[in-house]
């Protein structure tokens, strides 16, 4: 079984290697990327069908037995973020036509899109902190790229304080690395996990903090949100939905990893609710005062990013219950709505929602942008309410007041915010002229109708979310399964679980 | 010997962290560099310093060599650095060709920031000298 997750893991990386280098017509590229999404898409829910039982599949590299050799682990957590990541790769390869975008960008885009797909699912999927960086680097070396993709003046302006702001939180996250094996003499992060208590006190906080401020970054979290609405607007239309969809959760995904594993002080979990829930706040009131379409839907990101990382923080079962629902719901919704957003834009010819032609994008988009953005403001029946009760149950039975204050009036900024978008985008009659192609309407509408069933399958995915929840809360099991791994050990040093 | 990589660490930080603010974006990527320089040295010193070189631990009593993880974690990172600083370079030649201009923002008129685009001429991009 764990060869589903080298399947996984090396699927998107020969694909993007292959489209990059093959001399293939875009008609052809298109079809290759086609067919390959699919398969990813079949083996995440392979993976998911295999872990949802509560078995954590683990493979080990090279017959190295952990923690001398890299690992890979899938377990609940892992495997529904890569089923996210391949449905959303899935629809963004659908969405991106030569046709409508452009040759050039179809050509650009879809080698770096499985390439940057090949990064997310590696540091999914690995179980090893220093490989975990290696990982965010592959990530991060496609996505500068895939900004540079629109080309011109603007995308050249983004991309400076972009790569500089994540280069120096990769340089705070591999000298927390490297703290933490001065700490404990181990990176394998089921090892860390045993031996993170032993270490002297001042390195380990040391370490942790810096990795708390790397994936903070990383995730666009409070203070450090600036840089995300300065380069998700740049990027090009269906690959702005994969960024917004999982580049900031691989942050998130990072700190739901490492949290429940190595940071037992409960300085960090106050961190975690406190910066969650100031960007709750803050971005959602910096969206409400955006007019640039993208800009706004950008701070909505670091916002609902807020949400998840203070359920973590709060380190309860129905918290961190409520923060995974509220991943699984977000990344389908905020996909949409950046679709929704490339739709207007095109279809307008302009970024700014105070000069787009009401009704321009016609009734298929506008039922799509009903569907999410009201979804996005927690209204019922959509997802976006069960994602939220999720979490406001779990900030109540931890009697957090104040957060549960912040969640509510967060909520009405958003509805606020998403009434702005409606009025200025679609609040008038069809334009006569709807001639643009269904086509590229289709992949939208798919991600809206994936988040009405995620709203009328509440229940079970509710369920797996808590029991995802049990799983990251219980370290000694991930660390059980980690040690169980055979292969070669120096007879010297080891495991000890 | 820990001492003495602790005041590079902290010269080379210092220096990096002072290059980077400034308004240059050639400043800025030696900037960065110089920071990621300070990041190798963190985790080798966080390793240990060890008298030999790990390659001889085969003879070596244990103790005596240097840790060759954080050695290997480096040299990844090296790696890494090195290829993200070249794109910056990259990008730098594109802007100066596209803007003949490689200030962070705009300068205004009068305002004679000329060594970003004696930089770029250095760099040989075409259309960076003003």
């Amino acid at each position: 079984m764990s060869g589903l997750l080298i399947a996984i893991f090396a699927l998107p990386g020969i694909a993007g290697v292959l489209l990059w280098l093959l001399p293939l017509s875009p008609a052809a590229m298109r079809r290759l990327a086609l067919s390959v999404a699919p398969i990813q898409l079949a083996l995440a829910v392979a993976i998911v069908r295999a872990v949802a039982g509560g078995e954590v599949l683990v493979h080990g590299f090279g017959s190295w037995a952990p923690p001398f050799g890299i690992v890979f682990v899938a377990d609940r957590l892992a495997a529904l973020f890569l089923l996210l990541l391949a449905v959303l790769v899935f629809f963004t390869t659908w969405a991106l036509r030569s046709m409508v975008h452009g040759e050039k960008t179809s050509r650009r885009a879809l080698p770096l899109l499985f390439l940057l797909a090949f990064g997310l699912s590696g540091a999914f999927l690995t179980g090893d902190l220093f490989n975990l960086f290696v990982m965010f680097e592959v990530v991060l070396l496609a996505s500068y790229l895939l900004l540079q993709v629109p080309g011109g003046d603007r995308s050249l302006r983004a991309a400076f304080p972009n790569i500089a702001i994540n280069l120096v939180a990769s340089l705070l996250f591999f000298v927390g690395v490297g703290l933490a094996y001065g700490a404990t003499g181990t990176v394998n992060l089921a090892d860390l996990a045993v031996r993170m208590g032993e270490g002297p006190g001042g390195l380990r906080l040391a370490a942790l903090s810096m990795l708390v401020v790397a994936f903070g970054i990383k995730a666009g979290l409070a203070p450090f949100l600036y840089w995300l609405p300065a380069s998700y607007p740049v990027l090009s239309g269906p690959v702005a939905a994969l960024f917004a969809g999982m580049m900031t959760k691989l942050g998130v995904y990072a700190l739901a990893r490492t949290a429940p594993l190595l940071m037992q002080e409960t300085a960090f979990q106050a961190v975690l609710v406190w910066a969650g829930a100031a960007s709750a706040l803050l971005a959602v009131v910096a969206a409400l005062s955006e007019y640039e379409l993208r800009r706004l839907l950008s701070f909505h990101i670091s916002s609902q990013v807020g949400y998840m990382v203070l359920g973590l923080g709060l380190m309860t079962r129905a918290a961190i219950a409520g923060a995974v629902f509220y991943l699984v719901h977000h990344v389908l919704v905020k996909a949409a709505l950046f679709f929704v957003a490339d739709e207007l834009e095109r279809r307008s010819g302009t970024r700014d929602l105070r000069s787009m032609t009401a009704g321009a994008a016609g009734p298929a988009v506008a039922v799509g942008f009903v569907i999410a953005g009201f979804s996005l403001a927690g209204l019922p029946p959509f997802s976006g309410f069960f994602a939220k009760l999720g979490l406001l149950r779990g900030a109540f039975d931890a009697s957090e007041w104040i957060v549960l204050a912040v969640l509510v009036v967060a909520s009405f900024y958003t509805l606020a915010s998403m009434l702005k978008v409606w009025r200025f985008a679609f609040d008038a009659p069809p334009a006569a002229d709807r001639r643009g192609s269904l086509g590229t309407v289709i992949p939208l509408l798919g991600l809206v109708a994936l988040s009405v069933v995620l709203a009328l399958a509440a229940g079970p995915v509710f369920s797996y979310a808590e029991a995802t929840a049990d799983q990251l809360l219980d370290a000694d099991a991930y660390v059980a399964a980690v040690a169980e791994v055979p292969g070669h050990r120096p007879a010297a040093g080891g495991f000890r679980p | 010997m820990i001492v003495v990589l602790a005041l590079a660490v902290t010269l080379l930080v210092a220096v990096g962290v002072e290059l980077l603010l400034g308004r240059s974006l050639f400043r800025a990527i030696l900037g960065l560099s110089l920071l990621a320089h300070a990041a190798n040295l963190v985790v080798l010193a966080a390793g240990g310093v060890g008298p030999a070189a790990p390659i001889l631990a085969r003879d070596g009593v244990r103790g005596q060599t240097a840790d060759p993880l954080p050695q290997a974690l480096v040299l990844t990172a090296i790696v890494i650095s090195m290829a993200v600083t070249l794109y910056l370079i990259g990008l730098l030649r594109a802007k100066a060709r596209d803007l003949a201009s490689v200030a962070v923002e705009p300068a205004p008129a009068g305002d004679g920031d000329r060594e970003p685009a004696a930089v770029a001429v250095e760099l040989g991009a075409p259309g960076g000298s003003r």
